[in-house]
């Protein structure tokens, strides 16, 4: 995904549907169902394309936040990353 | 919209520059660091994984989730260049220009804070053992040893 792909990403989820890759090493899938599960009254996220470096995430905003689109989608993806954040503090078994 | 100093096309010929042709016109954004836009909204700053390390990246956009959505990503065409998408969560802020540059003042930071920790993580890790320790971690006897015993010699002849 181009970073011309990733704005235009951003900026379409005002229209409720955006579709993000992500990579691992910024966004450890583990940490993707928790987020999931937090925002499962606002949002739905889905991956639907896989690499070996990332993943592409289709998240769907529900029907009653269509308005705040723009918010939901970029408080979901900083949620995520406030996992990450947490998951590279954490200490990993066997170190 | 901010002001704008360059077209995407003028920048075709230099390296890991967004994609070209490929969707929604992105340009050059005036300010710190190299930085593309698509509508002056949101902003894609290239921070160079060479310098700062994904922890430092990680860490500094932690600390701008309270103001901007932040996105991280990996160039697709080159790993050692990361693109950080910010986007002002309040819509009263056209201009996320001061933004980039304090996102690039705290990558500095953090680097800075990385390179201490590894210089000085084990006396920190050491003070704060010693913090919650009881006795004293370094010189045992300094605290429970017998001043009879005098086991320092402080009492000996030099």
């Amino acid at each position: 995904m181009t970073i011309t792909q990733t704005l235009t990403a951003l900026a379409s989820g005002a229209e409720g549907e955006t579709t993000v890759w992500l990579d691992r090493a910024f966004y450890p899938e583990n940490c993707l169902a928790d987020a999931v599960a937090a925002f499962a009254e606002h949002c739905s996220a889905d991956v639907i394309g896989d690499r070996s470096q990332a993943f592409a995430l289709r998240i769907r905003v529900a029907e009653a936040e269509r308005q705040r689109g723009r918010d939901i989608v970029g408080s979901f993806l900083n949620y995520l990353l406030c996992l990450a954040v947490t998951d590279a503090r954490s200490p990993k078994p066997g170190l | 919209m901010a002001d704008i100093v360059g077209r995407e096309s003028e920048d075709r010929e230099e390296d890991h520059s967004p994609g070209v042709g490929r969707g929604p016109e992105v340009v050059r954004y005036e300010g710190p660091g190299y930085a593309w836009t698509l509508d002056g909204a949101q902003v894609a700053l290239r921070v160079d994984a060479a310098l700062f390390s994904h922890e430092c990246v990680l860490k500094a956009a932690y600390k701008f989730t309270d103001r901007c959505y932040v996105l991280l990503q990996r160039d697709e065409t080159c790993p050692d260049i990361v693109w950080v998408v910010v986007s002002a969560k309040s819509a009263s802020v056209a201009d996320p220009r001061p933004l980039i540059g304090e996102f690039m003042n705290e990558l500095i930071d953090q680097r800075v804070r990385e390179s201490l920790g590894r210089e000085f993580g084990a006396v920190q890790t050491l003070i704060v053992a010693q913090a919650f320790a009881e006795g004293n971690l370094l010189d045992p006897q300094r605290d429970t040893g017998d001043y009879h015993a005098d086991p320092h010699g402080a009492g000996k002849r030099r």
